[in-house]
């Protein structure tokens, strides 16, 4: 089931990325167990599990084209060009499949790890635990609404 | 008279906003690095054509301009400003407005994650009021910013590629140049409540207003001077870039065999020679005719908003773009 998922994701980003780019995802199923623990706690449909997979792969892979910039890389200008491709694509496919919720609650995390990286501290962004958080803020607000109903009628 | 005073639009309220989005971000030291550096970088110059634009576009709408346009306006500059520190890395350029490039000063890695931060960061600002019904406001960072990336991956497949057909060459110009500043007039209309059909038209008149100024700036890297263009004159062709007066210049089965035997390992002699015989050529004359068929495709648009007070700032852009080279 995990390595189901693991791959069914891989393949719909394949798709949806430009040809153009070109750009490979190297993803192991071992690089997936977290998150998919972490989404194992809420009870999220396997469409909702793929798009969340989606966004914390293109987010990894993007973060790391641009740790590989440097000015002796023999890949540079890919890498550049890699990492900004997928951090805009990160966008689009967040918001094609109606996630824009997570991207706002991640938005101010995935800057401040830009300056910290500028700043010189290389230490990686915890995204798991951030999508964890998020799903958990989520879960809250839905059992809030339900209650509040539950109390109208 | 400057394009901003010409559009009777106060620079200063978007030069504001502009340093706003880093001097009010919190999570930003005053007197940073980064601040310094993107401060920097967005005081350096520019004429601010993708601000103007956005703020252009609301005029268009049945509100006008107010507190998301001009937000919209400095996430444009931003957006490409960041783009110009990750293309100086690209093309290893050392000098930007004639001054150093920011990955000069702070080294590649650093710099490649100060532009991230200006990208971060407009995600950061217009996401918070974003809902279903304007997601519109992430055109610029996502659909614009995709495209531009996609216009390089198609520079660096045809670099030094000489059988670049004219289409390629105007597809690349499209993503690289012309969709952002089509976005840009997009969402400002957006911003100010315009409907979809007149935002439709002026996202079509940014298309070809942007392939007119791609098409002049390959033309002002052969006329003029490095001191002008704040960057060494002819590097286009230096970097491998077969842009349109190459292409003319190719059609000419004498000018093209001293143009072929440009590579990435060519002598300096060779280069000056194939740059000295496409500026003797025909090839600029041919290359200004075809920006100047371009502007007058989005007169034709222009023409179509008649209706509308704010279709003569339209036509002050087209007479700006039409006067740039001059």
């Amino acid at each position: 089931m995990n390595r189901q998922l693991i791959g069914d994701t891989l393949r719909l980003l394949q798709a949806e990325l430009s040809p153009i780019a070109g750009i490979k995802l190297p993803f192991s199923p071992a690089e997936g167990e977290g998150l998919l623990s972490v989404m194992e706690g809420y009870n999220l449909e396997y469409s909702r599990k793929l798009h969340f997979m989606g966004i914390y792969i293109i987010l990894v892979q993007a973060a790391r084209r641009h740790m590989e910039c440097s000015a002796d890389h023999p890949d540079l200008i890919r890498n550049v060009l890699d990492g900004d491709y997928l951090y805009s694509f990160y966008l689009q496919f967040a918001i094609k499949h109606r996630e824009l919720d997570a991207v706002v609650f991640l938005a101010p995390f995935i800057k401040q790890q830009q300056i910290r990286i500028a700043n010189g501290d290389y230490a990686e962004l915890d995204l798991i635990t951030l999508i964890g958080q998020f799903l958990n803020a989520e879960f809250k607000k839905k059992r809030r609404s339900e209650k509040a109903i539950e109390q109208v009628g | 008279m400057k394009l901003h005073e010409a559009l009777n639009i106060d620079i200063s309220t978007v030069n504001l906003e502009i340093e706003r989005l880093v001097t009010r971000d919190k999570d930003v030291p005053g007197g940073s690095p980064l601040a310094k550096g993107v401060l920097e970088l967005i005081g350096s110059g520019g004429k601010r054509l993708r601000p103007l634009m956005v703020i252009v576009g609301s005029r268009f709408g049945r509100k006008g301009q107010g507190r998301r346009t001009l937000q919209l306006a400095a996430a444009a500059e931003f957006i490409h400003a960041a783009s110009l520190v990750h293309d100086d890395i690209i093309d290893d350029a050392k000098l930007r407005r004639g001054s150093p490039a920011l990955h000069t000063q702070t080294g590649v890695l650093s710099a490649v994650h100060i532009g991230n931060y200006m990208s971060a960061r407009v995600i950061e600002l217009l996401g918070k009021h974003a809902g279903d019904k304007n997601q519109y406001v992430h055109d610029l960072s996502a659909i614009a910013t995709a495209q531009l990336c996609i216009g390089e991956y198609q520079q660096m497949e045809h670099a030094y590629d000489y059988d670049l057909t004219l289409e390629q060459y105007l597809e690349k110009s499209l993503n690289k140049t012309a969709l952002l500043m089509a976005t840009c007039l997009r969402v400002g209309a957006l911003s100010a409540e315009c409907t979809e059909e007149t935002a439709a038209a002026l996202y079509a008149f940014g298309e070809a207003l942007g392939i007119a100024f791609q098409i002049q700036d390959d033309l002002l890297d052969f006329t003029q001077s490095s001191e002008t263009l704040g960057k060494p004159a002819g590097s286009d062709l230096r970097h491998g870039q077969v842009t349109l007066p190459v292409l003319y210049a190719l059609q000419d089965p004498e000018l093209a065999a001293r143009i072929r035997c440009v590579g990435p390992e060519s002598p300096e002699a060779d280069i000056e020679d194939a740059l000295a015989a496409i500026s003797g050529s025909g090839a600029l004359a041919r290359t200004e005719e075809l920006s100047r068929r371009y502007l007058e495709q989005a007169a034709v648009i222009a023409k179509q908003l008649s209706s509308y007070p704010a279709h003569a700032d339209l036509e002050t852009l087209i007479a700006f773009f039409a006067g740039r080279d001059r």
